[in-house]
């Protein structure tokens, strides 16, 4: 049998979305097979379909030659299929060992054995040639050991598969060469392990295949030797080229003034080496894949995070932010990525989430001035054709598109100098979506300096004046103008390297 | 066209998983009737009762009860605002029954040596300074606002008892003591206390950019801090109020009854409060704060105490019925956030 | 560099067992102010009086545990008092047999709100003291209540025992503490316990009966609480029905100080054993002397409480920072 794995034409809707349209994914036993493909390309439906957290509407597994149905973690784990997150399965507060063989205790007739429990486990963690104790805390080791004790477990639970979620997203260097003699162990082993990275060096020094997923749809599976890192991150992100105009800008409020500067900004774990300048009525992108520390860099400028070492000059002048307040008072704004968690008040209306910034200027002594916040509310409502029944609707109850509206006029009723869009477009409708692109324009074109963040190549190209190209932290590239083009971005990601 | 369409289309994936996730969590009820009767429904629980005791309870209709059940609810009626406010931010302070019993002893304390104004004004002061402490523990440390408070609840008892050594005070004061007597156009002035204070409370709430924070913090908190509101003054200026409506209640009964006793007054009147809040249709996850709810709440908690006095039922079957209406009544609010 | 990491481990070791130097402490302080402190007769006394909290704590240790909380334990305790004296009247074993059974089944009602009403454990258990408190209120006529009959072979459970020294509450209160350390450590419910604690979602995903798991907890609080409602009724002959107001800070406090989380998951049954020895040498230590009133004792027990999860929380944000920080030089 070839096969140990065999994911058959896997469907799975959402209502009103096809996430997964026919994905086939075929692992060879004891190969170490990556799954590629940029956010929304359907690769954590696909693991999680296959993990039984969600349940797949059409298609067949076959796991080791035979028709399986996966309704739930357990039965996935019980037919040999782990998976390693970064933190999320395990229970910090235990020892090592019990985290290992959590569940399946080995007994001394009613009670549990210890002493053979460490020991087992201290075999087995000798064995993958770790050097952790069985007795400590989990909590008292990284996160590398903390992998690697996962790691463990599924090999005592005698796994044939092994999916590692972004398991080198906050480890080092020695830890990801350590993670990786383990991976190269499972596989002598014969155990076939998934490995999902953002990190392209790893990836290309790792696998043996490579899958990617593209919009839901499969891709192609490839040897890594026979696929350069161009070719991969074309196939990632490349859509049809659609070389679609520039949104139209005025450019009337540029200048040469600096808004924003970073110099040599370090903030473990994501960021290492990130210098960057925004000017009046500029738009600057970031591009990058994911993890390549894009929204940290947007964080660090905001207050959200405060960064370990460098500078940032905010008009020239050097300020230290420690809260989202410094980031305020600063005439900065955030739209955030996350627009539920981190953007809307769900319950509360139209009206409030717009003025939620700005409540200073619409109040006196404390007290609300709703006339003056009607007008600002009018004003953008307008402005923007948001389209809701009224100012008193609850944001919930909007569209995807409307509530980013929302959202972007309570950034803008502060009356910003700078403004941060963190994948404003995302999961928003087409419609919305080239709105939104205008308003970004019209923002940079009042004079206000605009920080960009897209993993759509092409959005990038619509919309920025520069791009700065990201990787794993550090600023690798940036194109002007003209250069902003889909290969030339893909270019810089893959020939960047680690700066040191 | 076709593929920029399909793009939206999958970046909405991790959108829609998200909205799943959200109801499931609660965060995202239906509207309908079920809404309605979650925030109407102690309306429709007081006209119920109201109606009930009028034909089964004998002399309930006379205007002595209802002004009775008007000046009687005003401990519930301050404390429930109060709780209602800290409970919109997703907290909850317990230790308001205590914080009644150690201001008002420290008032009676000088009111002793006839000094009112002093001793009211000291009085109000610590129940604000225990206020302060309990906030920010709260919000800058991370504490469960239940621990905190429960710590606080203890803490302020132990001090009560400790002013007069565990005994009763007697604090006379005659124009205190007259004027809560007073009614003013039939109006018993209690009533109009709690009235003024809940008016008070409503416009900051319902009128001010504070109102709007308290909400917004219950409702979502990460990202109100991220809109660049001053998330930690704030919440702790949620407990400050709460504890300065619960001090005013305790000068309300201390001055009424001409008597305070350390061990005993206001406790358990924080789960009067609790009940009245989760009755008045604020969910006990945070977010929107209903404080007339919660005043309908806190009389319907009166007409129940009421009604069991006048059939001559044991008073403590209020506390079992109390409990199962707070149990039902968040059990109604629908389903907790995981912890 | 040998050094530090002596001192290091010492520090790391008191950090774990602080509740230790808190016991010798509270020893000192009330040989200090008792001449007569450390004589078998008085410890057997002490130690007598503070069983009824001792067994409720852990109970309360493995409700908070697995991540919840008790606040019944005060009005649950002075029912099952009451139903034991009641039931004394009517044959030891009756009365033994019922009260447990009571404690359980009302533990069993706290697992049923958490676990299937779905109501927030510190909300359930805030509105069963209440209730629970109505009750035994309306049981007991509000006055304190006094069997018609004494049974003294019952009110020998609390009064007898084994010597001068082993008396029972003693033995069952030690009995009970090893058992449920035994349980903690060596069955599959016990660990099942810290590993909803620790993250109810990995344990979810492991297969771990998260539901069994608390419902067993709170059946466990609820039999500690009618033990210790037992052993009160025996010892006392009557119940007053405010008998165990304020008992669930009594054993928080304990947990706490004994090295228990409040966010559920860490903490050992020894540590609030050893931390309800502490409160209860607070209390007694606060009956003994007279320079300070003894309402200090509450301002105290709370102030402790704040204090500890101020520190465990300070401690788990800094250690958390820590290990970031390490992992990444």
């Amino acid at each position: 049998m070839e096969y140990i794995l065999e994911m058959k034409d896997i469907q799975k809707s959402f209502p009103g979305v096809r996430a997964l349209k026919g994905i086939t994914f075929q692992l060879k036993p004891g190969e170490i097979h990556s799954l590629m493909g940029e956010n929304g390309a359907g690769k954590s439906t696909l693991i999680k379909i296959l993990t039984g957290v969600y349940k797949k509407d059409g298609g067949t597994i076959l796991f080791d030659g035979r028709e399986v149905e996966i309704n739930s973690t357990i039965e996935a784990q019980n037919l040999g299929i782990s998976t390693v997150y970064q933190e999320l399965n395990m229970i910090p507060y235990l020892s090592v060992g019990e985290n290992i063989f959590l569940g399946r205790y080995p007994k001394k007739g009613k009670a549990i054995d210890w002493k053979k429990l460490y020991e087992d486990a201290g075999k087995l963690l000798r064995d993958m040639g770790l050097n952790i104790k069985a007795e400590a805390t989990l909590n008292s080791y990284g996160t590398a050991a903390q992998q690697m004790v996962s790691i463990a477990r599924a090999i005592s639970l005698n796994c044939k598969v092994i999916v590692l979620d972004e398991p080198t997203s906050s480890l080092d260097t020695d830890e990801v060469k350590m993670l990786f003699s383990i991976v190269r162990d499972l596989k002598k082993k014969n155990i076939a392990v998934i490995f999902i990275s953002h990190r392209l060096d790893e990836v290309y020094e790792i696998s043996d295949r490579i899958t990617i997923l593209k919009d839901g749809e499969y891709e192609g599976t490839y040897g890594a030797s026979e696929l350069s890192q161009n070719e991969l991150i074309t196939k990632m992100v490349g859509r049809e080229i659609e070389q679609k105009q520039k949104i139209e800008r005025s450019h009337k409020n540029s200048g040469s003034e600096m808004v924003i500067e970073l110099d040599k900004i370090v903030s473990k774990p994501k960021l290492k080496n990130i210098s960057i300048n925004i000017k009046r009525g500029e738009i600057v992108g970031l591009a990058g894949l994911l993890g390549a520390g894009r929204t940290e860099t947007a964080q660090v400028i905001f207050g959200y995070t405060t960064p370990d070492a460098g500078t940032i000059k905010v008009k020239g002048e050097k300020v230290t932010l420690k809260t989202p307040r410094d980031g305020l008072s600063h005439k900065m704004a955030f739209c955030t990525e996350n627009r539920r968690e981190e953007g809307i008040i769900p319950n509360m209306s139209v009206y409030d989430n717009i003025v939620l910034s700005s409540l200073k200027t619409i109040s006196h002594h404390g007290f609300l001035n709703r006339a003056e916040g009607d007008r600002i509310v009018k004003e953008y409502i307008e402005r923007f054709h948001i389209k809701t029944p009224g100012p008193k609707q609850k944001i919930k109850n909007l569209s995807g598109g409307n509530q980013q509206k929302v959202i972007l006029a309570r950034w803008l009723a502060t009356n910003p100098d700078f403004i941060i869009f963190d994948e404003p477009t995302r999961g928003i409708d087409v419609g919305a979506k080239r709105d939104v692109e205008n308003l970004v324009a019209e923002i940079a074109d009042m004079g206000l300096g605009v920080l960009l963040i897209s993993s759509e190549m092409s959005e990038l190209a619509r919309n920025c004046d520069r791009v700065y190209v990201l990787r794993d932290g550090v600023v690798v590239g940036e194109v002007s103008g003209e250069e902003i083009r889909q290969e030339n971005i893909t270019k810089i990601i893959a020939e960047g390297r680690h700066g040191g | 066209m076709e593929d920029d369409r399909a793009a939206a289309a999958e970046k909405s994936v991790s959108f829609y998983c998200m909205e799943v996730h959200m109801r499931q969590l609660g965060l995202k009820k239906e509207n309908g009737i079920g809404e309605l009767l979650k925030t109407y429904g102690v309306f429709l629980a007081f006209i119920i009762l109201f109606v009930g005791n009028s034909i089964f309870t004998k002399n309930f209709l006379s205007m002595n009860t209802v002004q009775n059940i008007l000046s009687q609810c005003t401990t519930t009626v301050l404390l429930g605002i109060g709780m209602t406010v800290v409970i919109a931010t997703g907290g909850i302070n317990i230790s308001v029954g205590s914080v009644m019993a150690m201001s008002s002893m420290i008032a009676a304390k000088f009111i002793a040596e006839g000094h009112l104004v002093q001793g009211m004004l000291l009085g109000l002061l610590a129940a604000l300074f225990c206020g302060l402490l309990t906030g920010y523990v709260v919000i800058k440390f991370n504490i469960q606002p239940m621990i905190a408070s429960l710590a606080m609840m203890f803490v302020l008892r132990g001090i009560a008892k400790l002013l007069n050594d565990g005994k009763n005070m007697n604090p006379r004061n005659k124009a205190l003591n007259n004027f809560l007597y007073e009614t003013f156009a039939g109006i018993p002035v209690r009533t109009i206390i709690w009235l003024i204070c809940v008016i008070i409370v409503a416009v900051l709430i319902y009128k001010t950019r504070f109102g709007i924070c308290i909400e917004s913090y219950g409702d979502n908190n990460r990202a109100t801090k991220i809109a660049g509101i001053n998330t930690v003054a704030v919440i702790t200026a949620c407990y400050v109020i709460c504890n300065i409506l619960a001090c005013v209640a305790g000068f309300v009964e201390m001055g009424y009854s001409s008597i305070v006793d350390p061990g005993n007054m206001g406790s358990s009147k924080e789960m009067d409060a609790i009940a009245a809040t989760v009755l008045g249709g604020t969910s006990i996850d945070g977010g929107k704060p209903h404080v007339w709810g919660t005043v309908v709440g806190a009389m319907v908690l009166q007409m129940i105490t009421i009604m069991v006095n006048m059939n001559n039922v044991p008073a403590s079957y209020a506390k079992i019925i109390k409990a199962v209406i707070i149990v039902l009544a968040v059990y109604l609010q629908g389903n907790r956030k995981d912890d | 560099m040998k050094k530090t990491n002596t001192i290091k481990k010492a520090a790391h070791f008191l950090g774990e067992n602080a509740f230790i130097i808190g016991l010798i402490f509270m020893m000192l302080v009330g040989t200090l102010i008792n001449p007569n402190f450390l004589t078998l007769s008085n410890i057997s006394n002490i130690l007598r009086q503070m069983s009824t909290i001792s067994v409720v704590t852990l109970g309360m240790a493995v409700v908070i545990i697995s991540g919840s909380i008790d606040l019944s334990v005060g009005s649950l305790f002075c029912l099952t008092a009451f139903i034991a004296s009641y039931l004394s009247q009517y044959g030891t074993f009756l009365a033994v047999a019922g009260t447990l059974l009571a404690g359980i089944l009302i533990g069993g009602v706290n697992g049923f709100l958490v676990t299937k009403m779905k109501v927030h454990p510190w909300i359930a258990t805030l509105s069963m003291m209440l209730g629970l408190r109505g009750l035994v209120l309306i049981l007991t006529g509000e006055n304190t209540y006094k069997p018609g009959r004494e049974n003294l072979a019952f009110e020998r459970i609390a009064r007898g025992g084994i010597g001068s020294f082993l008396n029972y509450p003693l033995i069952i209160m030690v009995v009970l503490a090893v058992i449920f350390a035994l349980m903690m450590k060596y069955t599959r419910i016990g660990r099942d316990f810290y590993v909803c604690g620790g993250n109810r979602e990995a344990a979810r995903m492991m297969g771990i009966n998260v539901e069994r798991a608390i419902n067993v907890s709170f059946i466990l609080c609820g039999f500690t609480c009618a033990v210790s409602g037992i052993i009160l009724a025996a010892r006392l002959g009557s119940v007053s029905p405010l008998a165990g107001d304020g008992n669930e800070m009594y054993a928080i406090a304990s947990c706490v100080v004994g090295g228990v989380y409040l966010t559920g998951g860490r903490g050992k049954i020894h540590g609030a054993f050893i931390g309800s020895m502490i409160i209860g040498l607070l209390t007694n230590i606060f009956n003994m002397q007279s320079l300070l009133s003894t309402f200090w004792e509450s301002v105290i027990t709370g102030s402790l409480v704040l204090i500890v999860v101020l520190l465990q929380q300070v401690s788990a944000v800094r250690a958390e920072h820590n290990r970031k920080i390490n992992e990444n030089v």
